[in-house]
């Protein structure tokens, strides 16, 4: 046993049997054997997707997957908010021992950013807005108050850190300048780590945001394994859509394409475009009958200049020069959007169904009866399970 | 390619909790206060036995310290008991190897014949006892004899003018009246009567015959001290 004093002024208590190195990569633990991956708040009106995972000699299996009631109460959007706790549970299909949420949050954040960024004392323009309004704004003072701030340490990769109101964790990319940030306001995370209440199943283990989820759930598929890894994926939420490039596995691109909503906007579109109400909106985007191009083309053109310019990048900066590009996590249109990429970049898709590389169920029934585009809903609730399964950070 | 390794989870260790309903939070210190209550709960009845225990050993002393005195007086009382005991186990054996000689000498003056002439009786010394220690005869010579059998002899010297009244007299002396006090063994290592000397005296009677002198010693039976 270890006893060391750490920098927030505790005692971390390391065991025998626990490898050292903490959060360090290299040094974590195994991963989840049993785990449910829920998504939580990410507006689906037929409830939080949820997935259970098993593994098994040959792979990881599919046990379950569906839509669970969601929480009586929505995500807290302040500390105020956050007093009131209420308690979750799940259905008894997905009562894992532990669980991997998958949040979406209008206070999350998910960005890729160097390493000088996040060790830049981010307090002293606060200082000196404060004293600007207060008056009192003298020169040279706010350089000392600068100089006087000492930089924020360097976070470790996968250790979550508290700063400035939010919970925030890092990961290395693949390019050693760049790491992969994304966080919660602290009082969501912690109104979310007691959501399930502890002495029943499933309790949390495993707290990402929406995008960080789905950057995972690509690692199975087999067509992303075929090409060794190197690929770039088109995520696509109901608010946002986001760009992920991958070289030989490791992440070296992400971001979010800018001005373009995710598909709950595609849904409007194309029902002011067509006049036509919620219930066939979905049949319309993978119909022929009626051509929704005219209406899809205001978001998706953009979306894929941005990918276009994500893929200059990616071969430029990297050296990767991308032959595989996935979209995933559309429900409807993946048909249309193969159109518009072949015209602008000049080929498809690779749109994959969402529990491909996974071993399906031994019984039949447990996973609902959903069309291939449908289940891209379980996306975010996959990746969460398969990354608290490969490691627990 | 390389394991992916993109779990980006913003849990702290401490906020993770377990499922299991019988939480290891509250059952450590319940097991732990019931270890502490059953070492507790021994040690207890442990002290309690010692405590009386010691309690029995201090009563047990303080009735051996009150009983000293008479165990003193009941030693001391043995002790005379035993010498007293002693003094009659001796008295008692010194009774038994008490020899009465007046049957003998009442007897003896039936047979005696007129014309014999009694000039001694008497009970010779007895013979040295050996000191020798009778287990080992290696060991130092023991300071005083421990058998407790005496040999004893009766010896009687007389004058006679002849000698018949004498050869009469001894007859008469192995006759069964003095089967108590007298040894008849003639054939014997050590026989009994054994004549010591039977002679004719220098001196002479009042009436100037010569007279023979004799003188014969009886082995008796031993006289033994025995309770």
């Amino acid at each position: 046993m270890k006893l060391q004093l750490t920098k927030d002024k505790t005692i971390d208590v390391k065991m025998p049997w626990e490898k050292s190195g903490g959060g360090v990569p290299g040094g974590r633990k195994a991963g989840l054997s049993d785990v449910v991956g829920v998504s939580l708040f990410d507006g689906d009106p037929r409830g939080c997707p949820a997935v259970r995972l098993v593994r098994r000699k040959g792979g990881v299996q599919l046990v379950a997957a569906g839509f669970v009631q969601s929480p009586a109460v929505s995500l807290p959007s302040s500390w105020e908010e956050s007093k009131i706790q209420p308690v979750w549970e799940l259905p008894a299909v997905y009562q894992a021992p532990q669980a991997a949420l998958a949040v979406t949050s209008q206070g999350m954040f998910v960005r890729q950013t160097t390493i000088d960024a996040l060790t830049a004392a981010p307090a002293a323009p606060a200082a000196a807005e404060k004293k600007k309004k207060l008056g009192v704004r003298r020169g040279g003072e706010e350089k000392k108050a600068e100089a006087a701030k000492p930089a924020a340490a360097a976070p470790q990769p996968f250790v979550p850190v508290s700063r400035d109101g939010s919970r925030f964790v890092t990961a290395p990319m693949g390019d050693e300048a760049f790491v992969l940030q994304t966080g919660l306001p602290e009082f969501q995370v912690l109104w979310l780590s007691r959501l399930l209440p502890e002495g029943r199943r499933p309790t949390a283990c495993s707290l990402q945001t929406c995008p960080a989820a789905l950057l995972n759930s690509i690692f199975r598929q087999p067509a992303f394994e075929a090409d060794g890894g190197t690929a770039v994926a088109v995520l696509v939420t109901r608010t946002a859509v986001y760009f992920a490039g991958y070289r030989k596995g490791d992440l070296v691109l992400f971001r979010e394409c800018p001005d373009v909503a995710g598909f709950d906007v595609m849904r409007e579109l194309v029902k002011s475009g067509l006049g036509v109400g919620d219930d066939i909106v979905d049949s319309i985007l993978e119909d022929t009958l009626i051509d929704p191009r005219p209406a899809l083309e205001p978001l998706v053109r953009p979306v894929l200049q941005q990918l276009q310019l994500s893929i200059d990048y990616l071969a430029q900066r990297h050296d990767v020069h991308v032959d595989k590009m996935f979209l995933m996590g559309l429900p409807a249109g993946a048909m249309y959007w193969n159109q518009f990429a072949q015209e602008t970049i000049g080929r498809p898709f690779v749109s994959p169904g969402v529990f491909e590389g996974i071993v399906p169920p031994k019984s039949a029934g447990v996973v609902p009866d959903m069309k291939p585009n449908e289940t891209q809903a379980f996306l975010a609730a996959l990746g969460a399970a398969l990354a608290a399964m490969e490691v627990q950070g | 390619m390389k394991a992916p390794n993109l779990h980006m989870n913003l849990l702290r260790e401490a906020e993770k909790v377990s499922s299991s309903p019988v939480r290891v939070r509250v059952m450590l210190p319940i097991l732990a206060l019931l270890l502490c209550a059953g070492c507790a709960i021994w040690w207890a009845i442990l002290f309690m036995r010692l405590m009386l225990l010691n309690g029995q050993a201090s009563q047990l002393r303080t009735e051996l310290e009150g009983r000293k005195s008479a165990h003193a007086a009941i030693l001391a009382e043995m002790g005379r008991a035993r010498d007293m005991q002693a003094e009659l186990d001796q008295l008692s054996a010194y009774s038994k190897g008490r020899r009465t000689w007046g049957g003998l000498l009442a007897e003896l003056a039936d047979v005696m014949p007129m014309s014999v002439q009694l000039t001694s009786l008497s009970i010779p010394e007895p013979p040295a006892q050996s000191l020798a220690n009778p287990a080992n005869p290696r060991l130092p010579p023991l300071l005083g004899p421990t058998n407790t059998t005496e040999a004893v002899a009766f010896r009687l010297t007389g004058r006679t003018a002849q000698a018949a009244p004498v050869t009469a007299l001894l007859a008469s002396l192995e006759g069964k009246q003095f089967g108590d006090w007298l040894v008849i063994d003639k054939a014997g290592a050590k026989p009994s009567p054994r004549v010591h000397s039977f002679r004719q005296e220098a001196t002479q009677s009042a009436d100037g015959k010569r007279l023979l002198a004799f003188d014969v010693e009886f082995r008796c039976p031993e006289r033994r001290f025995e309770k």
